[in-house]
């Protein structure tokens, strides 16, 4: 009898952990809405969505690469681009920012990869840009890179 | 202690079960480059790009370019798959690999990735009313 008390108990304990931790997420926001064709201009940095989509840490030129599992990937980031993986722009300055995938040529891109760049161009659809001009944030200010 | 364990661990799967994970999806349609599909679509023509030549706009006239698809594709555009309903799903895997299989009907498995993407676990393509896997065999 003893056991099963404690085994609801721990349940008990275990559901009420999961319940918190999801009533600390960030309550959801009226998000802004974009229709196909609109002019948009996105900034952030340039990061290649196959290894970013698997862990938002791998923000960076260097980061783990999924296979072999864990191993470092020296200029990952670059390697995927050149290997045709869609590249992206995260927005908003933190990891959970707004994805916006570029409809261009990703390889044109690699060696720009964790640059803050500039994207003008047209929505394709909600997060999915065909960027019309490109620039990187360098230290004279915005250059042309596509 | 030795009868809580197992329960424990069950407790365990239990909670993890209704864990979030990234939700598994199969989407199947006409694989695409996107960049040309999606200005035809803005053109309001998505047919002039759904094939493999597409026709683009040349000194002042509409021309046929022959395997513009897999050109882009090689060039690193992403390629996408385009489901009967007209969604579009940018395929995020090498699109250099997918470059001789534009325009061919293709089924694609795997995570939801931001919006409009498929992280693609595997990619099949329709050859003799058979399924044959093409996934890009690199950093899958």
């Amino acid at each position: 009898m003893k056991t099963y008390f404690l085994f609801s108990f721990l349940v008990v304990l275990l559901y009420a952990a999961s319940a918190c931790s999801s009533e600390d997420a960030p309550e959801a926001t009226a998000e802004k809405t974009y229709t196909p064709g609109d002019s948009l201009e996105v900034i952030g940095t340039l990061v290649d969505t196959n290894c970013f989509s698997r862990d938002r840490a791998n923000i960076g030129v260097d980061h783990p690469h999924p296979a072999p599992e864990g191993q470092m990937g020296p200029a990952c980031a670059r390697f995927c681009a050149r290997q045709g993986f869609p590249v992206a722009v995260l927005t908003g300055g933190d990891p959970d920012g707004k994805v916006w995938i570029l409809l261009t040529n990703g390889q044109v891109l690699a060696d720009y990869m964790a640059g803050t760049v500039r994207a003008r161009g047209l929505v394709r659809s909600d997060g999915i840009l065909i960027p019309e001009r490109i620039e990187l944030k360098t230290d004279d200010g915005w250059t042309f890179i596509l | 202690m030795k009868k809580l364990f197992p329960m424990f661990i069950v407790a365990l799967f239990a909670i993890a079960a209704t864990m979030e994970t990234a939700p598994k999806i199969t989407v199947e349609g006409t694989l695409v480059d996107t960049k040309c599909y999606g200005m035809a679509s803005a053109m309001g023509k998505p047919e002039m790009a759904i094939g493999n030549d597409h026709m683009v706009m040349k000194n002042g006239k509409m021309m046929k370019v022959p395997s513009c698809g897999t050109a882009c594709a090689s060039m690193g555009i992403p390629t996408g798959v385009v489901t009967e309903d007209g969604k579009t799903y940018i395929i995020i895997t090498s699109a250099t690999a997918l470059k001789d299989h534009v325009s061919q009907h293709v089924r694609v498995t795997g995570e939801k990735a931001f919006e409009g993407g498929i992280l693609a676990g595997k990619v099949e393509v329709k050859e003799n009313g058979k399924w044959k896997d093409v996934t890009p065999g690199a950093m899958m």
